[in-house]
């Protein structure tokens, strides 16, 4: 792991620093009845330290980050205290299939911050110590608990199990918002978090990248059809303002080239806003505050459409959850009244089902099709039947297998809160956590699976072409929006995309 | 009256009451101070308020997650099934118990004449009753001690405290049996009675001379006295987590109904 190789070092990731940009989030909110009272104000990683904090610092930060978590939110209190330990968890949890180490275990995973809960803010813990699992905060300690931490996915698959309700994901999110007070953080997650801050998507593509890239993407269209499909950017007289993926542009030029397609062929005239090309959100995983400047940043560039009537955003999971859960009390309620904010599979539905694009469900004859259902998109963004009606609609009759189990009880990819760590130990870790999705694939054994989801497309590929390649390698994983952009009649089809290798 | 007896009798009585009563409340306090930033929904989730209040209440009174996962839990480990049926059993006779000592005493025993019964068989059935639920409570939480300490995946997740509760509730329930069984040690509805009420009017009675039933007394004052502090507060708690995570507030999230939007847009916008 990329911590590992840092600790050893003694050398830290990051600091965080006080930084204007946050300062001007927290006043711009103030008034909001909803909103938290305040929220962390020197998160901002700018350089990395020189050595750990010492364990009194440690302590001290430790436990008051802690206490301000607790007092924003509800769920942490109720959660720490109303563990029975009954062992329902066990089963729930891929990452505990997959590596057999039992502090994946949620309810282990949860203890790791629940000992330190009771420690520093039960009688109990005070009292009786270690009889009832409390503990001091150690060096050692947070490095276990961060270690374990990064490994959750956050699928909220186990509060499916709980018969309590926990969900640990709430758990391990403000537990590594924790963890980032005391200078532990994930390299990749917090350059991620860096490159938001800068230039609003995670890949830190600034403008002339954009152009740039989209010109390439402009040229592939008009080899792959015959027709000049413009990709028009900052173009704020436009109808639509489509957000994507900043990974649509580099990793999966098909999705945008999909959207572009289907855009032009049902005449509308829309947008992307260079400012920001992110649905997704890393700030859900791990920092509350990144999430809200996020969600504000693209309310922001609706002000500057001029027609604007309708944001559609994306194919991303978590981007999704944050935007139909989180927005309305992190940014104010009165945002859906002025925009329509619907999902990029919603707009196909209705572009399909009134037949403003013309689809030609032959094209996918003798391809078995499923879907994965990504975890922020069915367990916790409710897109659940949406997808699969679209499928019906653009592939022919039994060409789409459902894997088992599915919908809201699908089994995590593995790649949840962007576990996309390249080194050479993190990946064998990486090939552990997708046990469970690699068995069903080989279960189904499709030709497409369909992923609508950009970290889970990242992830889904490393399954199918790296991590189990033996047995997986001929799966192709597409976006829903690729297969309908090719479906449509208007345009030839792409044959040698889904030739059989 | 020796000094244990008043102590748990007079003394520890009162402490374990006012522990409770005020504790769980502040507890409770506690946690509704912190707001509830966004929802937590899982879906699917029931669309109505009214829904998901009804799911709540099976989910919480039918343990339905761990019921409804009994077939797939045995798919992958094949010996998980084990929880369901010794939780549930524990917590209603447990709740049957509470009901029954509250009411049984109240009545003396004659709660059933509601019924259209004598008095003699209202007696006899709150006895039976009192008698079976009480060996249940007693064999599934030495079911689920033993089931603790064996299997080693829930003997890892344990903490001392997780058996000394379990040991805790099992002493009050085996002295329980043991008071209904033995003749020299049982105890009559109207010795109790007449303890508590003297314990609420403030008029102190002594405890009878039964060193079975004080120690019976002084467990359960310990049980009410660690309540408030421990995770027994899942009572309480478990209703805020299921509501947080089965209540989809249409207010507080961007609604998008599909199905009678692509009939809305149809026209344009």
């Amino acid at each position: 792991m990329n911590f590992d190789r840092n600790v050893e070092k003694g050398r830290f990731p990051q600091r965080w620093w006080e930084d204007e940009r946050l300062k001007t989030v927290q006043t711009m909110d103030k008034g909001e009845k909803h909103l938290v009272p305040f929220l962390a104000p020197k998160i901002y990683p700018l350089e990395p330290l020189d050595k750990p904090f010492d364990e009194t610092e440690l302590e001290q930060r430790f436990v008051s980050a802690f206490a301000r978590v607790l007092a924003q939110h509800r769920q942490l209190k109720v959660y720490m205290e109303s563990c029975v330990k009954c062992g329902a968890c066990v089963n729930a949890c891929h990452t505990y299939q997959g590596t057999g180490e039992l502090r994946n275990i949620p309810v282990m995973r949860a203890d790791l911050l629940r000992r330190y809960y009771k420690k520093y803010f039960t009688t109990q813990g005070a009292i009786l110590g270690p009889i009832v699992g409390a503990e001091r905060v150690t060096l050692e300690g947070l490095k276990e608990m961060y270690y374990y931490f990064y490994q959750c996915s956050q699928c909220r698959r186990c509060s499916y199990y709980c018969p309590m309700g926990i969900d640990t994901a709430e758990i391990t999110r403000y537990g590594r918002e924790i963890l980032i007070q005391c200078g532990f953080v994930s390299q990749f997650h917090w350059s991620v978090l860096t490159s938001m801050w800068k230039t609003g998507n995670h890949m830190v593509i600034t403008k002339p990248g954009l152009m740039d890239t989209v010109e390439f993407l402009e040229e592939e269209l008009k080899e792959e059809t015959g027709v000049d499909i413009k990709i028009p950017v900052d173009d704020w007289d436009a109808e639509l303002l489509y957000n994507p993926s900043s990974a649509d542009f580099f990793a999966y030029p098909d999705t945008m080239m999909g959207v572009a397609k289907v855009m032009h062929a049902a005449g509308i005239r829309w947008t992307i806003s260079s400012d920001i090309i992110e649905t997704g959100n890393f700030g859900l995983f791990l920092h509350e505050n990144t999430m809200r400047m996020l969600n504000k940043r693209l309310i922001d560039q609706t002000f500057k459409m001029k027609n604007c009537a309708e944001v559609v955003l994306g194919e991303c999971a978590h981007g999704w959850r944050t935007w139909k859960m989180m927005t309305k009390t992190v940014n104010g309620e009165w945002v859906d009244k002025r925009f329509h904010y619907v999902h990029l599979v919603h707009k196909l539905i209705e572009l399909i089902d009134n037949g403003i694009i013309k689809v030609d469900p032959s094209r996918y004859e003798g391809m078995r099709v499923t879907l994965h259902d990504s975890c922020n998109n069915a367990r916790a963004g409710g897109l659940i039947e949406e997808p699969r009606y679209v499928l019906s609609k653009i592939l022919p009759e039994g060409s789409f297998i459902e894997m088992t189990p599915n919908r809201e009880m699908n089994w995590c990819c593995g790649g949840g809160t962007g576990i996309l760590w390249d080194d050479p130990e993190s990946i064998n870790l990486r090939v552990k956590l997708s046990r469970n999705k690699a068995e069903q694939y080989k279960a189904v054994n499709p030709d497409i699976a369909v992923v609508i989801c950009s970290i889970g497309k990242a992830h889904n590929t490393f399954i199918v072409h790296d991590g189990y390649k033996d047995e997986l390698d001929h799966v192709k994983i597409k976006g829903l929006v690729d297969l309908v952009g090719d479906a449509i009649v208007d345009f030839p089809f792409p044959k040698n995309k889904y030739a059989k290798s | 009256m020796d000094w244990f007896s008043f102590l748990v009798g007079n003394v520890l009585s009162y402490v374990a009451i006012v522990v409770f009563f005020v504790g769980v409340p502040l507890q409770i306090y506690r946690w509704m101070r912190a707001p509830v930033v966004y929802p937590l929904t899982d879906f699917p989730a029931p669309k109505t308020a009214e829904g998901a209040f009804i799911k709540v209440l099976l989910d919480t009174f039918l343990f339905r997650p761990i019921l409804l996962k009994i077939y797939d839990a045995t798919v992958y480990t094949g010996k998980w099934t084990d929880l369901w049926l010794g939780g549930w059993i524990f917590h209603v006779s447990l709740a049957l118990i509470i009901i029954g000592h509250i009411v049984g005493i109240g009545t003396l025993g004659h709660q059933f004449t509601i019924l259209g019964v004598s008095p003699e068989t209202s007696l006899h059935m709150s006895e039976f009753l009192g008698t079976v639920s009480g060996i249940f409570l007693s064999l599934s939480l030495i079911y689920l001690f033993l089931r603790r300490f064996f299997n080693p995946l829930v003997r890892v997740m344990s903490d001392g405290i997780d058996y000394l509760i379990v040991l805790l509730i099992l002493g009050i329930s085996c002295m329980g049996n043991f008071m209904r069984f033995s003749s020299t040690y049982g105890v009559e509805y109207d010795v109790a009675q007449r303890w508590i009420i003297g314990l609420f009017t403030l008029h102190p009675v002594a405890l009878p001379d039964n060193p079975i039933f004080t120690w019976h007394l002084f467990l359960v004052e310990i049980l009410l006295i660690y309540f408030p502090f421990s995770k027994l507060m899942h009572s309480c708690g478990i209703f805020f987590a299921r509501w947080m995570i089965t209540n989809y507030d249409p207010k507080k999230v961007m609604v998008f109904d599909w199905r009678s939007k692509v009939c809305e847009w149809k026209g344009g916008k």
